[in-house]
C-alpha cells in the first residue's frame, strides 16, 4: 500500500463521495460498523463522519463526505464535500482513493457528478447501490458493462449482504495497492485544460480548482476579492474564448449529460412500469388535502411524544437529581456554604438542563426517521410556501415546530437546512416558539388570576394565545433577519424527493445518541460554570446578623417558617436581590414590583426558575405551579398604596414577557455552539428581551388606558 | 411556454432554459437539459412549489425556477 499513499506514517484514507440519498451512509456503516465517530469540520457545522476497517492486516480509514450534486458547490455541505474531493478540506488529509457511490435507479444524474470527479484525475472506484429497487422500477443494469465503460473497478452493495461487503473491501484494498488507473475524462477537457494552464501560468498563486471556478464556475470564487485588474481582464478574455468554443458552464453540463446518456444507453434497459409503491404512496402524502392532514398528524405525534413519552424519563432524572441533592445536602449539613454551592448551584443548575435530555433524544429519533425515510423533503414541499415569503424555506418547519417542545433540540434540528444564513435565521427565531418550560409559568398565572375570575374557557383561550404569539411574531422577525440583517441570498429551492424507504436503524440510533452526547457534554461544562455564577449572585453577601435578627424577633416557634423567612431575607439582600430592587424602576412601567423583577433576573438560567425564586421571596418553601400557598401569597401581594400587585392585566403582561423573553441558559449556549458565535447568542438574548419588554409595556400601558387592570 | 404553465400531470419536452436565470447551472446539473422529457406531477397545497419528474427521478422546484424552463407539451392534458 505504498504506491498511492503519499504519506507512509498514516494509514491510507478513502473518501465516500456521491449524490445525496444514494445510500452512502449505508455503505459507510457496512464498511466500518461501529468503528465510527462524528465530529465537525473546522469552522462549519457540517458533520464529519469518519471510521475505519481492517483489510489484510492493515487499517484503512474512511471518511463519509457530505452528499453533493456537483463540484460547483451551493451549500456548506457541498463545499466541504468538494474541498474533500479536491484535497482543500481543512483538517483533513488528501484521500488516497475516492469511492463513488451511485444509486442504480438514477444512473444518469449520478454519472454527471462522476464525470466531474473523473476530470480531477483522482484515483476512484465505484459502488452501485439500490440494486434491489431496480425490479420495482422496471430497470435492468449491466454492471460489468458499466465498469468497462468507466474503466474503473466496480462493486455492488445490497443491504445485509456480507459477501458483497467483503468484495468491496477487497476492491478498495487492491485499488490502494496498485498504481492509480487514469480515469477517462471528457473530450472537452483538453481544451479547458489548456485555458486553465494559460491562467495559472500568468497567475501562479491561484489553484487549479480556483482557476476552473473562475472560468467555468457558477459562482464567485475566494481568490482575494476584489480581483486584480489584470487577472479580471485575463479571465474575461478566456471566458470569451470559452464562449466562442461553446464551452459555457451550461453547455459543459449538457455535454456531460450527452456523455452520460451514451453510457446509460449501453448499460441500462428501462421498461415503462406501472407506478411504483413509492410513487403511489407519494400521491397520498403530498396530496393537497390528505397530505396536509397526514403531515399535521405526523407533527402532532412528534410533538406529543416529546411532551409525553419523555415524561417518565424526565421524572426519573428529576428524582435522581433531588435524591442526589438530599444526599449531598445532608452529608454536608455542617458546611452550609459548600452544601449550597453543590446543591443550589451545581446540582440544581446542571440538573435543570440535563432534564431535557429525554426530549432531545426522542426528537432526534423522529428527525432521523423522517429524514432517512424520505418524508422530511415531502414535509418541506408541503410547507415551503408558508415560510417562503420570510426568506426561509420548507425545511425550517421541523426546527420551528420542535421548538414548541424545547428550543434546544429545535435549534440543533436546524442542521437540516443547507443554507447557512437561512439556518441562522431559523435558529434565531425558533426560541420564540412557546416551549414546554414556559408552561408552568402560564399555568401558575392563569390558574391564579385568569381562571378564578373569567372561567375555564378564557383560561384555555389565554393558554392558546400564549402559544400562538411566538409563532405570529417569529415569521415577521425571520423576514426582518433574512431581508434586512443577514441579507440571506434568495436560494433556489431545488429539492430532490427521494424514493421512500425504511430508515437505516443503525443510523437513526446513532444520530440520537450523538445529539444526546453533545448536549450532555455541554451541560457538564459551560452550563455548569453559569450555574455557579447565578448561584453566587443569589447567595452572597450573607451577613450573619440577618439570620440572627430574624431569629431574635421571631414570634412563632415554627422552625420551618423561620427558615423560610431567613431564606427570603437573604435573597432580598443578595447581589441578585439588590440588583432586582435597583432595576425595578425599569420594570415598573410594566406593572412589576421588585419581587417580580428579582424573579425575572433569577430566571435567567431557565424560565421555570421564577417559580422557585418567587417561592423563596414569598417565603413558602418549595413552590411549583400547583402550589396554592404561592397563589394565595401572590394574590395578597400589594403595592405600598394598598393596591393589588397581581391584577389579571399584570398576570397577562408577565406571561407575555415570559412568552417572548429568552430566559434560558441552555438555549443561549446551544445557539452559541451551533453558530460558533457568542455575538449571535448575545444578539438573540438582546432582541428577545427587548421584544418582550416592548410588547409587555404596550400591553400594560394600553390595558391601563382602557381601564383594565 | 414554460413549465409553470403546464397542468398537473401533463408531460412535456424541455426546449431550453432561460440563459440569465441565476440557478441555470444547478438546474442543468439536476437534469433540466434541453430535449429531456419532463412531467409536472403536482403543485403544493398553496400553489407552490411544484413536484416535477425529470430523468426518472422526482424533485421539487419553486415557480420562479419553473418559469425559467421552456417546454413544449407532448400531451395536451393530464
Amino acid at each position: 500500500m505504498t504506491s498511492s499513499s503519499s504519506d507512509n506514517s498514516r494509514p491510507p484514507l478513502v473518501a465516500l463521495v456521491g449524490n445525496p440519498n444514494t445510500g452512502k451512509t449505508s455503505v459507510f456503516n457496512a464498511l466500518c460498523g461501529t468503528r465510527q465517530q462524528v465530529g465537525n469540520y473546522p469552522g462549519v457545522t457540517v458533520e464529519k463522519k469518519t471510521g475505519s476497517f481492517d483489510w489484510d492486516g492493515q487499517t484503512i480509514q474512511v471518511v463519509d463526505l457530505p452528499g453533493l450534486y456537483s463540484l460547483n458547490p451551493l451549500s456548506p455541505d457541498e463545499q466541504v464535500a468538494t474541498d474533500g474531493i479536491l484535497a482543500h478540506a481543512p483538517g483533513m488529509p488528501t484521500p488516497d482513493l475516492l469511492i463513488f457511490v451511485a444509486d442504480s435507479t438514477n444512473l444518469k444524474r449520478n454519472l454527471l457528478l462522476y464525470s466531474q470527479i473523473a476530470d480531477t484525475q483522482k484515483p476512484v472506484i465505484a459502488v452501485i447501490t439500490m440494486m434491489d429497487l431496480l425490479d420495482g422500477e422496471g430497470v435492468q443494469i449491466d454492471i460489468d458493462q458499466l465498469g468497462h465503460c468507466l474503466n474503473i473497478p466496480m462493486a455492488v452493495l445490497t443491504k445485509g449482504d456480507a459477501k458483497q461487503v467483503q468484495q468491496l473491501k477487497n476492491i478498495i484494498g487492491d485499488a490502494l495497492d496498485q498504481p492509480p488507473i487514469p480515469t477517462v475524462c471528457l473530450a472537452f477537457e483538453p481544451a479547458i485544460g489548456s485555458m486553465l494552464d494559460d491562467l495559472q501560468h500568468m497567475f501562479p498563486q491561484i489553484s487549479r480548482f480556483d482557476a476552473r471556478a473562475l472560468l467555468f464556475g457558477s459562482q464567485n470564487v475566494r481568490v482575494g476579492d476584489p480581483m486584480l485588474g489584470a487577472m479580471q481582464q485575463k479571465v474575461q478574455a478566456l471566458r470569451e474564448q470559452a464562449d466562442s468554443s461553446n464551452l459555457t458552464p451550461a453547455a459543459l453540463v449538457t455535454q456531460r449529460y450527452q456523455w452520460a446518456e451514451a453510457i446509460v444507453q449501453r448499460v441500462e434497459k428501462r421498461s415503462e412500469k406501472a407506478l411504483t409503491f413509492s410513487r403511489k404512496l407519494d400521491r397520498i402524502l403530498t396530496h393537497r388535502f390528505f397530505g396536509l392532514i397526514i403531515f399535521a398528524a405526523v407533527m402532532f405525534l412528534m410533538f406529543q411524544s416529546i411532551y409525553t413519552w419523555a415524561v417518565p424519563f424526565m421524572d426519573l432524572i428529576e428524582t435522581g437529581i433531588s435524591t442526589l441533592s438530599d444526599v449531598v445536602g445532608s452529608s454536608l449539613a455542617a458546611r452550609p456554604l459548600l452544601a449550597s454551592i453543590m446543591v443550589d448551584g451545581m446540582i440544581a443548575g446542571v440538573g435543570s438542563v440535563i432534564v431535557f435530555l429525554p426530549q432531545i433524544v426522542i426528537l432526534f429519533l423522529f428527525v432521523a426517521v423522517l429524514e432517512d425515510s424520505g418524508y422530511l423533503s415531502r414535509a418541506a414541499f408541503l410547507m415551503d410556501k408558508l415560510l417562503g415569503w420570510t426568506g426561509l424555506n420548507g425545511r425550517a418547519f421541523i426546527p420551528m415546530l420542535s421548538s414548541f417542545a424545547c428550543a434546544v433540540p429545535g435549534i440543533m434540528a436546524a442542521r437540516v437546512m443547507p443554507d447557512p444564513k437561512a439556518r441562522m435565521a431559523t435558529i434565531l427565531v425558533s426560541p420564540l416558539m412557546s416551549c414546554s418550560a414556559r408552561l408552568p409559568v402560564y399555568i401558575l398565572l392563569i390558574s391564579a388570576f385568569i381562571e378564578p375570575r373569567f372561567g375555564a374557557s378564557w383560561a384555555a383561550v389565554t393558554l392558546f394565545a400564549m402559544h400562538g404569539i411566538g409563532l405570529l411574531i417569529a415569521l415577521p422577525i425571520a423576514w426582518i433577519l433574512n431581508k434586512g440583517i443577514l441579507k440571506t441570498p434568495d436560494m433556489p429551492f431545488i429539492l430532490e424527493l427521494p424514493v421512500y424507504r425504511l430508515p437505516n436503524w443503525t443510523n437513526v440510533v446513532f444520530r440520537a445518541y450523538e445529539a444526546g452526547k453533545k448536549f450532555t457534554v455541554r451541560a457538564g461544562t459551560v452550563i455548569f460554570a453559569f450555574s455557579i455564577i447565578i448561584w453566587a449572585l443569589s447567595y452572597f453577601p450573607r451577613p450573619d446578623h440577618i439570620a440572627d435578627d430574624i431569629r431574635a424577633q421571631a414570634q412563632s416557634q415554627d422552625a420551618l417558617l423561620i427558615d423560610q423567612q431567613i431564606a427570603g431575607a437573604y435573597l432580598e439582600q443578595s447581589y441578585l436581590g439588590t440588583a432586582g430592587k435597583a432595576i425595578q424602576p425599569i420594570f415598573g412601567p410594566l406593572g412589576f414590583d421588585w419581587k417580580i423583577t428579582v424573579g425575572i433576573l433569577g430566571a435567567f438560567p431557565a424560565r421555570e426558575v421564577i417559580l422557585s425564586t418567587l417561592g423563596i421571596i414569598y417565603q413558602i418553601g418549595e413552590a411549583d405551579e400547583e402550589s396554592d400557598d404561592l397563589k394565595q401569597r401572590m394574590a395578597a401581594e400589594s403595592w405600598p398604596d394598598g393596591s393589588q400587585v397581581f391584577t389579571p392585566l399584570v398576570a397577562i403582561v408577565l406571561m407575555i414577557f415570559f412568552a417572548l423573553c429568552s430566559q434560558c441558559m441552555s438555549t443561549l449556549i446551544t445557539v452559541q455552539r451551533e453558530l460558533n458565535s457568542w455575538k449571535w447568542a448575545g444578539f438573540l438574548f438582546t432582541y428577545m428581551t427587548a421584544l418582550a419588554y416592548l410588547l409587555s409595556l404596550v400591553t400594560y400601558q394600553g390595558g391601563k388606558a382602557l381601564g383594565l387592570g | 411556454m414554460t413549465l409553470d404553465s403546464l397542468v398537473p400531470g401533463q408531460s412535456a419536452r424541455i426546449t431550453y432554459l432561460e440563459p440569465s436565470h441565476p440557478s441555470l447551472i444547478r438546474l442543468s446539473e439536476m437534469g433540466f437539459i434541453s430535449g429531456q422529457h419532463i412531467q409536472l406531477i403536482r403543485k403544493a397545497p398553496l400553489g407552490e412549489p411544484f413536484k416535477v419528474r425529470v430523468m426518472n427521478y422526482e424533485l421539487c422546484i419553486r415557480k420562479s425556477e419553473a418559469a425559467a424552463i421552456h417546454v413544449e407539451p407532448v400531451s395536451l392534458t393530464a
